[in-house]
């Protein structure tokens, strides 16, 4: 009665976070999605290159003049 | 410029907080850092001589990311940030870190990524990595919700098929839920 139990207690389970919920279709999807935020948080943790600082600066330097 | 003075708040100063999630978006959609980062430059040109755009109290970041994918697609389709798969530049340029508990080392996951098309790459990067919702994610990609669903579901069942993941390994983890709770459990990258 695995399935019964578990229909019975439907009510009171938490609800299933909405990611997991979205992912439901590929029986991997956890994973692929575990490892996409991995692969993703590495970019994002590297230092902003200077060229971007560099850049804001230029486009703010420019419009000074231009106004 | 003197310190002292406060200068009036910019809304465009907020831009340079995104631009570790435009890298890292951009990356995903031109494989390697010099493409992305010319991406993300001509994003944030656009960007800023457009700002008057911006609906103030909306998601900057969302705003930015649409900019960045609909700069890309149309570049593409002009022919040019067309680089044929540059097998695993993107994954060489990370520092190999181990994988424990059997999961996936980080270089063999981008290179299977890095085969999927840009559009599947583009969908699971929104919805999978940012953890966008669908509505979100076709806002910024310029379809429907419903597209953007079966998207990413045929884009995660294509990288499970380069990845060899097979379906029955797969029914059981999803029946005993231990695989899941490694994934989830792990130290996600001691960062």
């Amino acid at each position: 009665m695995l399935f019964g139990d578990m229909t019975n207690d439907d009510e009171k389970a938490p609800k299933a976070p909405a990611a997991i919920a979205r992912t439901g279709s590929s029986p991997h999807a956890q994973e692929i999605d575990a490892n996409l935020k991995r692969a993703y948080q590495a970019t994002l943790e590297e230092k902003v290159p200077d060229r971007f600082h560099t850049l804001l600066a230029q486009l703010r330097e420019k419009e000074g003049k231009a106004e | 410029m003197t310190a002292n003075t406060p200068a009036p708040i910019d809304p465009r100063d907020a831009i340079i907080e995104h631009i570790p999630a435009l890298r890292a978006f951009a990356m995903s959609l031109a494989r390697n850092s010099a493409s992305a980062d010319d991406l993300v430059q001509d994003t944030i040109v656009k960007a800023w001589t457009k700002f008057d755009r911006f609906t103030p109290g909306t998601n900057l970041k969302a705003w930015l990311f649409t900019i960045l994918r609909n700069t890309f697609f149309s570049d593409r389709r002009k022919g040019r940030r067309e680089v044929p798969d540059p097998e695993g530049i993107h994954a060489a340029g990370l520092s190999e870190k181990p994988a424990h508990d059997g999961r996936l080392a980080l270089t063999e996951f981008l290179r299977a990524f890095n085969q999927l098309s840009a559009e599947h790459r583009e969908v699971l990067t929104l919805v999978g990595a940012n953890g966008y919702s669908y509505e979100e994610a076709a806002e910024m990609m310029g379809v429907a919700r419903g597209t953007v669903k079966s998207r990413a579901s045929r884009a995660r069942a294509r990288l499970c098929d380069i990845l060899g993941l097979s379906e029955a390994a797969s029914d059981l983890a999803a029946s005993d839920g231990s695989t899941l709770a490694v994934v989830l459990r792990s130290p996600v990258d001691a960062a």
